[in-house]
């Protein structure tokens, strides 16, 4: 098998979920400079909504595709909803405050959004139904799965349709003109709260969509997945350039590739055997008849997304694509 | 007089204990050409932000058999008010087209936002040869130019500016005011703030002059211009 190839494959499946979630962040900060740290809760939402839809409807003889897709078109409202209230309730009191403040309510929000699924989905991993067929295909040295092809094309059309709707159409563009500057979007006769709510909305169902992947993608599913999603795709957004939606696209699928890389080699770099000079010393008994001594396995692989966002914030702050156009004369 | 279009009484303004506009009150008359001038931190953009109600104010502002002070500031435009606010505030990472597109926001007429979008390139060919470009790279004549069509894609009644010269070389302020000329010429009521005193006079029916939060002079430009103390404080003499 190709690791090369394989982990390109599996690094663009996972990389184009960072995305699709990433926007959801990316978007929201661009408008009103707020992390939205409950974000990944609300894709987690997403895949529990989808994964009861799915359960409930196992037994009900319809085709198994057309049951994942009850899922996901259950999942999408029950997002958007959640998204909708966060802005309502938990930030547009505080939009006039220090920017401590709706931050703090972000992560309140997140909590609360774990625990209500926690007393809905219990607290054990939940397998998610794999009730559609996943075929393999050989490709190049490696595979590919029918659920990867599927995610990677989604994901994609995903991107595509957002890219349309904030650049061609014009509420898209009140959006970008609402990130620029609230108050004179105000005089061209934008309703802020109404861009503000939108920006939650949108992000809220690209983010339901992209939980049923992970959830189809990995087969399970916990309550506090949202966590470690939500905080890979905000590394991808801040790769990107926060605020920047092309940013967040590019900063996702470069993330999971990073991830899936660094994951497939990581074993054999960190191998001590490998190493000049591994040979002797106190490993010779350890490296004899191709033997090894792996200082770190493929189970860091949550650590990478890390170190790029802290690489990111030390060499380029505004993130690859953040800001190099002039600013207001 | 007539029915004024604008009539402001009493605005006052204030930033914590700070008041920077005290007891304002003024009108313009369809179709007229007003201008405000004053020194530095006068109130005159503060008077302007209060109108457009990018900041709170007390006072009563009528416009149009509106009471302005009880509305926001995104339902204004649908009205007919527009402001080009201080230091232009064109949206520089959009393109000059969606610029301009976001002056009609509040307009579903797409073939008429159309013959504007091509009427206002015809007064600004400049812009029309930098259609697909971000205005952010536009020279700040340009943003000017922009920001005043982009103003004038709302299809105002009434057009508040607030120092459009600032900033810009003589041969770009004249321009400029003679494409403000150019608007109201078309019916346009236009209330003109300006720090470039002898210009906006030149091109306005009447003027007040504003000083520490109060207007303490109004009279037509023709008098203001003859005016010792205005001669002296704010034409340079
Ligand atoms: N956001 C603010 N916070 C506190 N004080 C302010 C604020 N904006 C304006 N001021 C003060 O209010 C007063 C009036 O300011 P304003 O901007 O209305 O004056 P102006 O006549 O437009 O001046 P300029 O010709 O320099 O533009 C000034 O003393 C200014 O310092
Ligand atoms: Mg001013």
């Amino acid at each position: 098998m190709d690791i090369f190839i394989q982990q390109l494959i599996n690094g663009l499946t996972t990389g184009s979920v960072y995305a699709v979630v990433a926007l959801g962040y990316t978007m929201v900060y661009g408008v009103i400079q707020l992390i939205n740290f409950a974000h990944g809760e609300v894709v987690m939402i997403g895949a529990m909504v989808a994964f009861s839809v799915i359960v409930s409807l196992a037994g009900s003889g319809l085709p198994p595709l057309a049951i994942v897709a009850c899922g996901i078109i259950a999942a999408i409202p029950s997002c958007m909803i959640i998204g909708y209230f966060l802005e309502r309730v938990a930030y547009r009191p505080l939009r006039h405050a220090p920017r401590l403040a709706p931050l703090i309510t972000a992560i309140g929000m997140s909590i609360i959004l774990q625990h209500l699924a926690l007393l809905v989905w219990g607290r054990n991993p939940i397998a998610f139904p794999q009730i559609i067929d996943n075929p393999s295909f050989a490709i190049g040295g490696a595979s590919i799965t029918g659920v990867q092809i599927a995610i990677i094309l989604l994901c994609f059309a995903m991107m595509a349709a957002l890219t349309w709707f904030v650049f061609r159409t014009k509420f898209g563009i009140a959006i970008r003109a609402t990130a620029e500057d609230v108050r004179v979007a105000g005089l061209m006769g934008i309703n802020a709260n109404a861009v503000i709510a939108a920006t939650f909305v949108i992000g809220a169902a690209l983010g339901a969509i992209a939980g049923v992947m992970f959830g189809t993608y990995y087969g399970i599913v916990h309550y506090t997945m949202g966590f470690i999603l939500g905080l890979k795709a905000f590394c991808a957004a801040v790769l990107g350039g926060i605020g920047n939606i092309a940013g967040a696209m590019v900063g996702g699928i470069l993330l999971g590739l990073v991830e899936a890389m660094a994951t497939g080699y990581i074993g054999e770099i960190t191998d001590l055997c490998r190493w000049p000079g591994g040979g002797t010393s106190f490993l010779v008994e350890r490296c004899a008849d191709g033997g090894n001594f792996v200082l770190f396995g493929s189970n860091y692989q949550d650590v990478f997304a890390f170190l790029v966002l802290i690489l990111v914030l030390v060499f380029r702050p505004s993130g690859l694509l953040g800001e190099r156009v002039a600013e207001r004369a | 007089m007539a029915q004024a279009l604008i009539e402001v009484l009493n605005l006052e303004v204030r930033y914590g204990g700070i008041a920077a506009v005290r007891g304002v009150s003024f009108a313009v008359e369809p179709g007229e050409m007003v201008c405000v001038i004053g020194a530095n931190g006068a109130g005159k953009t503060s008077t302007l932000k209060a109108l457009a109600r990018m900041i709170p104010s007390s006072g009563e502002i009528h416009y149009d058999h509106l009471r302005v002070e009880k509305m926001l500031s995104h339902e204004l435009i649908s009205k007919g008010l527009a402001l080009v606010p201080e230091g232009r505030g064109v949206f520089a990472r959009l393109t000059i087209r969606e610029n301009l597109l976001m002056g009609a926001y509040h307009r579903n007429d797409t073939a008429d936002i159309d013959a504007d979008l091509d009427k206002i390139f015809v007064m600004l060919p400049r812009l029309k040869e930098r259609e697909k470009q971000l205005a952010g790279t536009l020279s700040g004549g340009e943003q000017q130019m922009l920001a005043i069509g982009r103003a004038i894609m709302g299809r105002p009644k009434l057009l508040l500016l607030d120092e459009p010269s600032m900033g810009l070389a003589p041969i770009m302020v004249e321009k400029i005011f003679e494409v403000i000329k150019g608007v109201a010429a078309q019916g346009v009521t236009v209330l003109l703030v300006e720090q470039n005193a002898k210009l906006a006079l030149e091109i306005c029916s009447r003027g007040y002059v504003m000083e520490n939060g109060r207007i303490t002079v109004a009279d037509t430009s023709a008098n203001l211009l003859a005016d010792s103390r205005v001669r002296a404080a704010y034409l340079g003499e």
